[in-house]
């Protein structure tokens, strides 16, 4: 099948392009910072903040990374070129790079916080952001020819993203912020940590669904040549 | 096969079309090439055929059906190398193959015996990073083919090969027309052209000059000739006469019959000259 060769493909590429080993080094740095910071509720938030921003950064950067390689070997057109569908190119990115969040966020999750975590709003959280993340760091990077127009568009879109998470810090009308993908993103992973009810819970996923399918039309759109700069 | 009727096609941001209007068909079982110098849109035509670039005016009928409207269903039956080697760098030649092998539909051909085919198969396991360009345009040429395309195309296939493997990638274009194949190639080498193509179109500026088989153009726009090198008062001399009433050349018998003959050369008019003749311009 088309899809489980896309996946073997990135996995192979990615393992060989040293995002494996990279990550690896970050998630024992998280550890060992996770493992100096005292217990309780700052523990928490901390261990929220770091296992959140794992997969939205892992998402934004190596999927930046990616397609920037793939750009500079030209394998990108000649994946155009080949049966495999623009769908199937993306999902497969999206599931692999998904999968290493995962990972990542399990294994810093256990060697830090065994207990009193909600596995399942975790994970579904996990999966969910690094979606949007990924699709988000595949639109910045698609209109790019080199790497420098790269760290330059990289900038704004990063600031973007990251100023509306300090909703988490309440203020007046800081809920308005609740239906951002990111602002939704941190809550539901901090949920997981220190308790969160079902209703916030099933609202701050379909937030990020909604977000996640309406960014997934836009990049299918800009990757099948709708932003066509060449 | 491929019937192409007045192709327009426009960069974003380029001031005018880079294809003015470009009509030809391609046969099942033909190789037709494409020949220019560079910038006159060679490349451009195979992107857009192909449909890597978007958006083109007039029509292009491939298998039957409009281009704009097949799906992806396509690209199981095409096979198409770019003119620059196209492939994963940190993954081995064998990977390089399979990785892409995985998308198609009919299971690729025996790779080990490609591989052998263009000399790589004892690279087969190294990093195609550390490969020459030649490597790297075998490679990627076979990497075009493996999946069995009825429609091929190649972008500049021989550029950047020594003598001996552009022969062997020569052969292997033979070979696939000789098994019912249909090949577009584009290159700005005539006598690649004249070795490979049944038919050819010369591009100038984005419009087709000319086309048709290289022996009709010869026979059409070419003289034969004799070339004659002779002594004069002890200085050399060369003359040029055309073939055609030779024997009634009045300057021509003079030298048979009072110089001192150094060589005498007939000569055909190559596709060169008649590219340079007919549009003025020289291929580079
Ligand atoms: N991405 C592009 N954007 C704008 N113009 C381009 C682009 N690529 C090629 N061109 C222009 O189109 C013309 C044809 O180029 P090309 O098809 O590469 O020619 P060839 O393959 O015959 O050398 C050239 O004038 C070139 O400058
Ligand atoms: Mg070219």
């Amino acid at each position: 099948m088309r899809l489980i060769g896309a996946i073997k493909s990135d996995l192979r590429f990615q393992y060989k392009h040293g995002f494996y080993a990279v990550y690896t080094f970050i998630t024992v740095l998280y550890i060992i910072i996770m493992h100096k910071i005292p217990g309780g509720l700052i523990k928490d938030y901390a261990g929220a903040l770091i296992v959140f921003s794992d997969p939205a950064m892992l998402g934004f950067f190596f999927i930046g990374g990616i397609i920037m390689l793939e750009k500079q070997q030209g394998v990108i057109d000649y994946l155009a070129v080949t049966p495999l569908s623009p769908e199937e190119y993306i999902t497969a990115k999206l599931a692999t790079l998904g999968f290493l969040s995962i990972c990542a966020a399990v294994v810093i999750t256990l060697t830090t916080h065994a207990a009193g975590v909600n596995w399942l709003i975790l994970l579904l959280a996990i999966a969910s952001v690094s979606v949007f993340f990924t699709l988000y760091g595949f639109l910045v990077a698609a209109g790019c020819r080199t790497i420098n127009q790269y760290f330059l568009r990289m900038i704004p879109f990063l600031l973007l993203i990251i100023l509306p998470c300090f909703a988490v810090l309440e203020f007046p009308y800081s809920w308005v912020f609740n239906v951002l993908p990111n602002v939704a993103g941190v809550k539901l992973t901090i949920g997981a940590f220190i308790g969160i009810s079902w209703q916030e819970t099933l609202f701050y996923i379909i937030v990020i669904s909604v977000w996640n399918w309406a960014i997934y039309r836009v990049a299918l759109w800009v990757h099948r040549g709708g932003g066509d700069h060449r | 096969m491929l019937n192409v009727k007045n192709l327009e096609f426009k960069y974003r941001g380029a001031k005018g079309n880079t294809l003015k209007g470009i009509d030809f068909n391609i046969h099942r079982g033909e190789i037709f090439g494409f020949l220019g110098p560079s910038g006159s849109g060679k490349t451009t035509i195979q992107k857009v055929l192909i449909g890597l670039l978007k958006g083109y005016n007039g029509s292009i009928n491939v298998f039957g059906k409009e281009r704009k409207n097949i799906g992806r269903d396509f690209y199981e039956k095409i096979g198409v190398a770019f003119d620059f080697p196209n492939l994963y760098l940190k993954l081995t030649a064998k990977e390089n193959l399979q990785l892409i092998a995985y998308y198609y539909k009919k299971p690729p051909q025996e790779l080990d015996c490609l591989l052998d085919r263009v000399g790589l198969l004892p690279d087969k396991n190294k990093v195609v990073e550390g490969f020459s360009k030649g490597m790297k345009m075998r490679l990627n040429f076979i990497r075009s083919i493996m999946h069995n395309p009825t429609l091929m195309f190649f972008d500049e296939p021989t550029s950047g090969l020594d003598p001996v493997n552009a022969k062997i990638i020569k052969d292997i274009i033979l070979q696939m027309k000789s098994e019912g194949k249909t090949i577009f190639l584009t290159t700005h080498n005539m006598t690649i052209a004249e070795q490979l193509c049944d038919r050819v179109a010369f591009l100038v500026e984005g419009q087709i000059a000319l086309c048709d088989s290289p022996y009709a153009l010869k026979l059409k726009y070419g003289r034969k000739t004799v070339k004659v090198d002779y002594l004069e008062h002890g200085k050399k001399g060369t003359s040029e006469f055309g073939l055609d009433l030779l024997g009634g050349n009045q300057r021509f018998q003079e030298i048979i019959l009072d110089r001192e003959i150094i060589s005498i050369h007939s000569q055909d008019a190559s596709l060169e000259d008649i590219f340079i003749k007919v549009t003025g311009r020289e291929l580079l």
